[in-house]
């Protein structure tokens, strides 16, 4: 139950989630275990057999651009041999997620030993300044898992839905549709909330339901820009990236992908996430009233060493024809681990978080704040660990105490 | 605490020429989806264009998006095709529409050069 008595939550006004593409925790975030051990990244000595067996060992290696090509696979059946290792029935008391699959996964897809071995590679963090900063001066969650061992459209749906209705893979078009997302929620209760898209040409990841059926829910990242320096920020807001380069469709110039999803160059990630930060951080009307959530959908095939833990089943069956293996899935275990941030000056710099999250606690989170009790949820969602408790800061931090980012 | 100076990405980075990824597959396979069930007459005047490239998925995405928002009405058929800017068989997309077999349709088999298609003025909110 989340404390109002907090000072950071009686100021509490919006709420901004910025969702990400395709980066496992220890492949961004993982180096920031040395400079502080509260953080459960690498030591650098973990390792993951190759096809040959010979053990290969993780790698401050990792680059912008250009190694993550072809893209790791992680659709259903290669995340289920990255995480339990090649051991794919239930029947087999050997299977355990033991995270020794990542390498001969990604094997798979070419065959060249020498390139499959950088899927172990991981940034160094003065790669990523603005991720690893927010990191070190706000809050990591160190168990914050995607939602299903699978891809991103399935992932994402947890987010605005707290399910996927079933879905392990990409074709989720939410026939049976039987929990409101969070945004129809929020609406109904005559709460103020937006999905904004990059712009039209990028567009928005939830198609079928969302877009579709309810377009006046979404907005362009410039129309983000602008609710910011007018302060007409939505009460929840939720931002997805660029997801292509491409022309803008208006004539202004290229428009690099700033997803962040491989093979797509990782800087543009980085200046996204500090233009978002920027935006709320240098507006003093919403910076003490606005909590910041950045997070990834999935981790993209990318090694991370935390075996993710077993879940309550979401009340859905993928039948072995949907998986891809042997066994049918319950929604009984999460996907691999994800970077996210909680951003806030009321969080307390060099915060960790060692509960159990995944997207579900998103709307879980959402729903807790505006609206309290919402019983027609999924039951993933009704477990699922809310997070604004962490602005527990008894008074805000000072300006000069917060990260400022120049673009 | 000092001001943190974000790294430029370099323009090298930008490649529209790319294949499109099984994500972007997916998005444009769910907005096929969606054209699937307008009238003919609107999806005539939707972009056919084969999808190969970040920005021939840009390009459609951009045209069924506006539509569905209502920002603008289908985007006018341009007189030349986009064609596929590397010399590749168009990605085969599990939800795309059957095959429309109307006369003047079809994607060029071997193409041979890229085509600047002018898109229809969307204008923004």
């Amino acid at each position: 139950m989340l404390d109002r008595s907090l000072p950071g939550i009686k100021n509490l006004k919006h709420v901004v989630v910025l969702m990400m593409e395709n980066r496992s925790f220890d492949h961004m975030l993982g180096a920031l275990h040395a400079s502080n051990p509260a953080i459960d990244g690498l030591t650098g000595h973990e390792t993951n057999p190759d096809s040959t067996g010979e053990p290969v060992t993780v790698s401050d290696s990792a680059e912008y651009q250009s190694q993550l090509d072809p893209d790791p696979d992680h659709h259903f059946p290669a995340v289920d041999l990255q995480i339990f290792g090649g051991v794919t029935t239930a029947l087999d008391p050997n299977r355990q997620p033991n995270m020794q699959g990542f390498v001969k996964s990604y094997f798979n897809q070419q065959h060249n030993l020498r390139h499959s071995r950088l899927i172990l590679n991981y940034f160094t963090p003065d790669k990523l300044p603005v991720l690893t900063t927010l990191a070190k001066q706000y809050a990591v969650f160190n168990r914050w898992f995607s939602s299903i061992p699978g891809p991103t459209l399935c992932n994402r749906a947890f987010a605005h839905y707290g399910t996927s209705f079933g879905q392990v893979s990409m074709d989720v078009f939410y026939w049976n549709k039987q929990y409101k997302s969070i945004y129809e929620r929020l609406n109904d209760a005559g709460h103020s909330t937006r999905l904004y898209y990059f712009d039209e040409a990028s567009s928005s990841l939830e198609v079928i339901n969302l877009l579709k059926e309810q377009p006046s829910l979404f907005g362009t990242f410039q129309d983000f820009l602008t609710a910011c320096a007018r302060n007409k920020l939505p009460e929840y807001t939720f931002i997805e990236p660029n997801y292509t380069d491409h022309d803008d469709p208006n004539g202004a110039g290229e428009l690099v992908a700033c997803d962040q999803h491989p093979d797509h160059d990782v800087r543009a990630g980085e200046q996204f996430i500090a233009t978002v930060y920027n935006a709320i951080r240098n507006n003093p009307s919403l910076w003490p009233n606005t909590a910041i959530l950045i997070v990834y959908d999935e981790h993209g095939g990318i090694y991370d060493h935390v075996p993710p833990p077993a879940c309550l089943p979401d009340g859905f069956v993928a039948q072995p024809t949907a998986t891809g293996t042997p066994d049918p899935f319950h929604f009984d275990r999460l996907g691999v681990r994800v970077p996210a941030v909680l951003i806030s000056p009321w969080v307390k710099a060099g915060s960790t978080i060692d509960d159990v999250f995944e997207h579900a606690s998103i709307p879980a989170t959402a729903t807790e704040y505006f609206l309290g009790q919402y019983p027609t949820r999924s039951p993933r969602e009704i477990a699922a660990n809310t997070f604004l408790q962490h602005l527990d800061l008894s008074t805000m931090r000072a300006d000069s105490d917060c990260p400022k980012f120049k673009l | 605490m000092d001001v943190i100076q974000v790294p430029a990405t370099p323009k090298e980075a930008f490649n529209k020429h790319r294949r499109i990824s099984d994500l972007i597959k997916a998005q444009v396979a769910h907005l096929k989806h969606v054209e699937e069930k307008l009238p003919s007459t609107q999806r005539a005047a939707l972009p056919s264009h084969a999808i190969v490239t970040e920005n021939d998925a840009a390009q459609y995405i951009a045209a069924m998006t506006s539509f569905i928002r209502g920002e603008s009405k289908p985007a006018a058929k341009p007189k030349k095709h986009v064609v596929a800017i590397r010399n590749t068989a168009p990605i085969d997309l599990a939800a795309a529409a059957e095959p429309d077999k109307r006369p003047g349709r079809a994607p060029k088999k071997h193409p041979k050069k890229s085509v600047k298609k002018k898109m229809t003025p969307r204008g923004r909110r």
